[in-house]
């Protein structure tokens, strides 16, 4: 679920290192923003959106940042 | 970050595993095919798991957590409860004349419904007072929802109540004028209730706040019918001459003479009631 950089770009002779370091580093910026997402996320968000959720939402809630999480880790 | 990662991770994986516990009672909770009135039996062992998970996992055991499962149980429930007993089905028993039914049917909803915040008070005590939370804010929802289901069982059991009087004739001196406006109370009081019939809202929606301006008009104008009512019923009491009558009288208006209205204006008469049968004894 983390994008990774433009293999293509990155092998390429013809980009300049300047350039590559900054694709590298655009992509950490991206990985670190996925990651502050996922790290933020609170069950209490699905009631605050007024949908009146039942309690299987909660399970569904925390299967899913286990999954997110798990995944970023590996 | 790493770090947060790693320990997020392990939360959410240990919340992930523990919840799964859950897992089938809350899908019978929402299983549309059970009956809502035998929903209350979830109540013990899913509370029981709760407990058990607040007191053994390492990190679902703090208020906000429980704060959100709680509320999302009374969600469900609150649905369940809104399926059994659908606004639009209350009126169709009004206007078929089974009311009585609907009556049933809200008292059986406040039932299920107060069954799970006594499962919850009764869980709540054997956690030896950890379980720190506004009871408010826990069952704000289901709150409302009792509330409503009261008002329309207000509303359901006044029809009950007042459908006495289209059967109802009274004799004596003053018998006919009194029969007639019985007649024309009974006449408005359907006018008002084919009035409340026409709301275009499902009036077991808790969102539409517009219910309690409506009721409160409709309540508004069952307490002067009520208040006309109560002088008919304390003159033809007055009108009737022997004891016999008297109770006889009373009893035609069974169920109507618990309205707290009418039960204030015939206290005075109970004491007329209760020498009558001292002297008649004598």
């Amino acid at each position: 679920m983390l994008p990774m950089p433009s293999a293509k770009l990155v092998a390429s002779e013809c980009t300049p290192d300047k350039d590559k370091a900054h694709i590298f580093e655009s992509s950490i910026i991206t990985w670190t923003k996925q990651i502050k997402n996922v790290l933020k996320l609170e069950p209490e968000q699905a009631l605050k959106q007024g949908n009146d959720p039942g309690p299987l939402t909660e399970l569904e809630f925390w299967e899913k940042k286990s999954n997110n999480l798990n995944s970023i880790f590996e | 970050m790493q770090k947060e990662v790693l320990n997020s991770r392990i939360e959410a994986n240990d919340n992930f595993k523990y919840l799964n516990t859950l897992r089938p009672w809350f899908n019978k909770l929402v299983d549309s095919g059970k009956e809502f009135n035998t929903t209350h039996e979830l109540y013990l062992p899913i509370m029981h798991l709760v407990l058990l998970i607040w007191k053994k996992s390492k990190f679902y055991n703090t208020p906000p957590r429980l704060v959100v499962l709680i509320r999302e149980v009374c969600n469900a429930i609150i649905s369940k409860a809104r399926d059994f007993m659908p606004g639009p089905a209350i009126f169709q028993l009004i206007a078929s004349e089974e009311t009585f039914e609907a009556c049933e049917k809200l008292a059986t909803t406040i039932d299920i419904c107060t069954k799970f915040k006594d499962a919850y008070f009764e869980y709540k005590a054997m956690s030896e007072n950890t379980w720190k939370l506004t009871t408010n804010a826990l069952f704000v929802r289901l709150d409302s929802f009792l509330e409503r289901c009261h008002d329309i069982l207000h509303l359901t059991m006044t029809i009950v109540q007042f459908n006495k009087l289209a059967k109802i004739e009274l004799g004596g001196t003053k018998g006919k004028p009194l029969t007639e406006t019985l007649n024309q109370i009974y006449l408005e009081f359907k006018k008002t209730v084919e009035q409340f019939q026409q709301l275009n809202y499902d009036i077991m929606d808790i969102e539409i706040k517009l219910f309690d301006n409506d009721f409160y008009e409709f309540r508004s104008k069952i307490k002067e019918l009520e208040r006309r009512l109560a002088s008919v019923i304390t003159q033809g009491f007055d009108d009737c001459d022997t004891i016999h009558g008297r109770f006889k009288l009373l009893d035609s208006f069974e169920g109507l003479l618990n309205r707290p209205i009418i039960q204030d204006e015939l206290e005075k008469k109970h004491i007329v009631l209760l020498d009558l049968y001292k002297q008649d004894m004598k």
